[in-house]
C-alpha cells in the first residue's frame, strides 16, 4: 500500500441510482385493524427486480415524503410487490398518506428493493416479530419452511385483531408459531426465558418496535457474535446533509475502543490503518465498497461513487477511503 | 482459490437445441452432469456417474424413459432411481443417482446445482427479445479458460474497445465516454453510456445499410443480470429508427478456472437479409475470438486473483458492483452476515 495518496477525484463519477419506477396499486385489503396490504404492479405488466426475504422498498409518497416498507409477498412472483402498512396515530405523514391516498388504481413511485436484513443460511432460526414487524419476518418463515430449516416464530402484539397475518401463520404452521396477544394473556411474553440458553447453530431475526428490539438485544448479549439480526423502524426521518464538511474531526471505533483524529490530507481509512483498526480496502477511490463501515453516530460527508442516493441519505454507512465528516465526531461500528 | 460462484443460482446448462436423443455430459460448477430428454421432451439432469462403478452415464444411451449406462447396462429413470440391473433380478436398495432441478425456457436449459429446496425460490433472468417477433437471433457456444467473473467483468467494462477493437468503434471516437448512469438493484447492475455523434464503423454500415458518412447517436448499455448472465446492448439511432444489437451471454462456470459461454446475438432490423446475418455473424465471431484471447492471456498470466487485485478505474464501477453482489451471495451461502465485518450485527431502518 502506498503511503502518499493523491486527493481522490470523484467529480466525473457516474451517478449511481437504484431502480425506480411508477407502480399501480392493483389490490388493497385490510390485513388487520389499522393495517392495509397493498399489491403493487407495473402499469405495463413488466417484471419487477428480484428480491429476497428481509428486503424493503421506498415509497416516494410526495415531495420529501419517502418511507420504507418491507416486502411481504412472494419473492417468486415477479409481477407483484406486496407491502403491509400500519396507520401510525403519530404519523408524520407517511402511513397516513398511504392509508388515505393509495387506493386501488392509484400510482406511486417506488425505489428499490434493497436488503439490510438478509436471511443468512442456517439450519435453525428463531424469528421474533412485534406488531407490524411481522412483514419482513413472514417472508423469512416461508423461506425457512421451504428450504427445510428448523424454525420457530414468536409473534407478539397487543391484541389479536391488530396482528396482521396471525391467523394464516397459525393455520399454516401450527406449533412452530406462537402468537402472543398481550390482552389475551394478561401479561407480556417471557422473552428472557425464551433466550436464556443460546441455541445451537441458531440465528435470531427480530423486527418490531424499539422496546422489543432493545429487550431482544439485551437478552441475546451472551449469544455467539453474529447470532442476532434486527431491523429497526426508523425513529426519525434521515437528516438532510446540509452541514459543511470539516477539515478536522474525530473517528471513534466503537468495538475496537480506538479514537483517531482525522485531518488535512489523511483519509479516515489511513488514520484507521495507522491505529491498527482492522479494516479492508481496495480501490482507495470510493468505487469498490471494500472499506465500507457502519455509521453509528455523526453525519458523513459522502465523497464516494458507490453508495446510492438513498444510502447516502440514510447516513448509516460510509466508504472510509474517500468520505469525510460533517460532524466533529463520527462513531463507526469497527 | 476457493470457488467464487454462488450455488444458489440458476445457470444455463445447455441451449435448448443441444439436447436431442443422446445424453450430453458437461462439467458445470466443478461437477460432472449428464443431461438427457424423456420421450415427452422434458429434460433431466443427473450426476454423470453410474451408482455402480462411476462410469460416465453420458457415454451411455437413452432408451425411452430410461438412461442406460454403457458399462453394465444399469438403467435409470427420471427421478434418479435405478430401475433395471441386467446382471441380477433385484435392484440393490437405494441405488440411485442424484438429480438436479431443470427449468426449460427456450433457448436455454437452466440448471440448479444448489440445495434443491431453494430452487423454487429463485428464478433466472428473463430474455424476452430472444423469442419475440421483430428480432433475429443467431447463437454460438464456447469455452474460456478464465474464471467466470473475469468473463463478466470483461463484458461490464467496455472501455477497452478503442484499444482492442479500434476498427469496430465508430471513427473519431478515441475513447469511450464515462458512464452516463448506473442503475442497481439488490441482484443486478446496469450501466448506460451515450456516445457522441459519429459516422459508422464498417460493420455498422454493412449491417444497417445506412450512409456511413452520416452522423449517428449511439447508446451502449450493459447489464449484470445474475452471476449466470450478462446482457449488452448497442443501439444506433437514425431518423427516429433504433437499430439495436443485443448480445445475451449466459455465463456458466465450468470449473474455478474455466467458463462456458452460451451467446445469443439478436438484432431488430433487416429480418430477411442473409447478407446482414452473415455480416453480423462473422463480426461477432471475431469479437469473441479477441475477447477470448485477452481473457485467457490474463488468466494464464495472473489468474483471477491477479486480475482483481489491480488498480480500479471509474469505468470499473459496474464490474465492482457485480463483484459486490456476488460477494454478498457467497457470504449468505456460507452462513456469514452478508455485510462487511463492521456490520456483524446487521441492523437496518424501515418505516414500519
Amino acid at each position: 500500500m502506498t503511503s502518499a495518496r493523491e486527493a481522490p477525484i470523484v467529480a466525473s463519477a457516474a451517478k449511481v441510482h437504484e431502480f425506480t419506477t411508477d407502480l399501480v396499486v392493483q389490490r388493497r385489503h385490510a390485513a388487520a385493524d389499522g393495517v392495509v396490504a397493498l399489491d403493487l404492479v407495473h402499469p405495463g405488466g413488466e417484471d419487477l427486480p428480484a428480491w429476497e426475504p428481509g428486503a424493503h422498498i421506498d415509497l416516494l409518497l410526495a415531495e420529501g415524503l419517502v418511507r420504507q416498507y418491507s416486502l411481504c409477498g412472494d419473492p417468486r412472483d415477479a409481477k407483484t410487490w406486496r407491502v403491509g402498512v400500519l396507520l401510525d396515530p403519530q404519523s408524520r405523514g407517511g402511513s397516513r398518506h398511504v392509508h388515505e391516498h393509495l387506493v386501488e388504481g392509484s400510482t406511486v413511485p417506488v425505489r428499490g428493493p434493497r436488503n439490510h436484513f438478509e436471511l443468512v443460511d442456517s439450519p435453525r432460526y428463531l424469528l421474533i416479530a412485534g406488531g407490524i414487524g411481522i412483514t419482513p419476518i413472514m417472508t423469512m418463515v416461508d423461506s425457512a419452511q421451504q428450504t427445510g430449516s428448523d424454525w420457530r416464530l414468536v409473534y407478539l402484539g397487543r391484541s389479536r385483531t391488530t396482528m396482521a397475518f396471525a391467523e394464516t401463520l397459525s393455520d399454516s404452521y401450527g406449533d412452530r408459531v406462537t402468537v402472543w396477544a398481550d390482552d389475551e394473556n394478561g401479561r407480556f411474553f417471557d422473552l428472557e426465558g425464551a433466550l436464556t440458553e443460546p441455541a445451537d447453530q441458531t440465528l435470531v431475526y427480530c423486527c418490531g418496535p424499539e422496546q422489543l428490539l432493545s429487550a431482544v438485544e439485551e437478552h441475546c448479549a451472551h449469544w455467539p457474535e453474529g447470532s442476532l439480526h434486527i431491523e429497526r423502524f426508523a425513529a426519525k426521518a434521515p437528516a438532510e446533509p446540509t452541514a459543511e464538511a470539516l477539515d478536522t474531526f474525530q473517528v471513534v471505533c466503537q468495538r475496537s475502543g480506538v479514537t483517531v483524529e482525522v485531518s488535512g490530507e489523511t483519509s479516515i481509512l489511513e488514520a484507521l490503518e495507522d491505529a491498527d483498526v482492522p479494516i479492508l480496502s481496495s480501490c482507495l477511490e470510493g468505487i469498490c465498497g471494500t472499506c465500507e463501515a457502519k455509521v453509528l453516530e455523526g453525519t458523513p460527508d459522502h465523497r464516494d461513487s458507490m453508495l446510492t442516493d438513498a444510502e447516502r441519505a440514510s447516513g448509516n454507512k460510509i466508504l472510509t477511503c474517500v468520505s469525510r465528516s460533517c460532524s466533529e465526531k463520527l462513531v463507526l461500528d469497527l | 482459490m476457493t470457488a467464487n460462484y454462488p450455488a444458489k443460482c440458476w445457470y444455463v446448462a445447455a441451449t435448448f437445441d443441444e439436447l436431442d436423443g443422446a445424453p450430453l455430459g458437461r462439467r458445470l460448477l466443478g461437477r460432472d452432469i449428464v443431461l438427457w430428454r424423456l420421450p415427452d421432451r422434458q429434460a433431466v439432469a443427473f450426476d454423470d456417474r453410474c451408482a455402480h462403478r462411476g462410469f460416465p452415464l453420458s457415454d451411455g444411451r437413452v432408451d425411452g424413459d430410461r438412461l442406460v449406462c454403457g458399462y453394465h447396462g444399469c438403467a435409470y429413470v427420471a427421478d434418479g432411481r435405478c430401475a433395471h440391473v441386467p446382471i441380477q433380478p433385484g435392484i440393490p436398495a437405494g441405488m440411485r443417482v442424484r438429480t438436479f432441478p431443470i427449468l426449460e425456457e427456450p433457448p436455454f436449459v437452466w440448471i440448479w446445482l444448489g440445495p434443491p429446496a431453494a430452487a423454487p425460490r429463485s428464478r433466472p433472468p428473463r430474455t424476452p427479445w430472444l423469442n419475440e417477433p421483430g428480432w433475429s437471433t443467431f447463437n454460438d457456444t464456447w469455452r474460456v479458460r478464465a474464471n467466470y467473473l473475469m468473463v463478466h467483468e470483461h463484458y461490464l467494462d467496455f472501455s477497452y474497445a478503442p484499444v482492442v477493437y479500434r476498427e469496430d468503434v465508430p471513427p473519431g471516437i478515441e475513447r469511450l465516454p464515462a458512464f452516463g448512469e448506473i442503475e442497481v438493484t439488490e441482484t443486478t447492475v446496469s450501466y448506460t453510456r451515450l456516445l457522441p455523434r459519429a459516422p459508422l464503423a464498417e460493420w455498422e454500415a454493412e449491417a444497417t445499410g445506412l450512409d456511413p458518412a452520416g452522423s449517428y447517436a449511439r447508446r451502449e448499455r450493459g447489464t449484470f443480470a445474475s452471476p449466470a448472465m450478462h446482457i449488452q446492448r448497442w443501439e444506433l439511432e437514425d431518423d427516429g429508427i433504433k437499430y439495436s444489437n443485443v448480445r445475451t451471454h449466459a455465463i456458466t462456470p465450468e470449473t474455478e478456472t474455466t467458463t462456458h459461454v452460451f451467446m445469443h446475438a439478436s438484432y431488430n432490423y433487416a429480418p430477411n437479409s442473409v447478407t446482414v446475418a452473415a455480416t453480423l455473424r462473422s463480426f461477432v465471431a471475431q469479437l469473441v475470438e479477441r475477447d477470448t484471447v485477452i481473457l485467457e492471456r490474463v488468466a494464464a498470466h495472473t489468474g483471477y486473483d491477479g486480475w482483481r487485485s489491480g488498480i480500479e478505474f471509474q469505468a470499473d464501477a459496474a464490474a465492482l458492483r457485480a463483484r459486490h453482489i456476488v460477494a454478498v451471495m457467497l457470504a449468505k451461502e456460507a452462513g456469514r452476515s452478508a455485510l462487511r465485518p463492521g456490520w456483524s450485527k446487521a441492523k437496518s431502518l424501515i418505516s414500519n
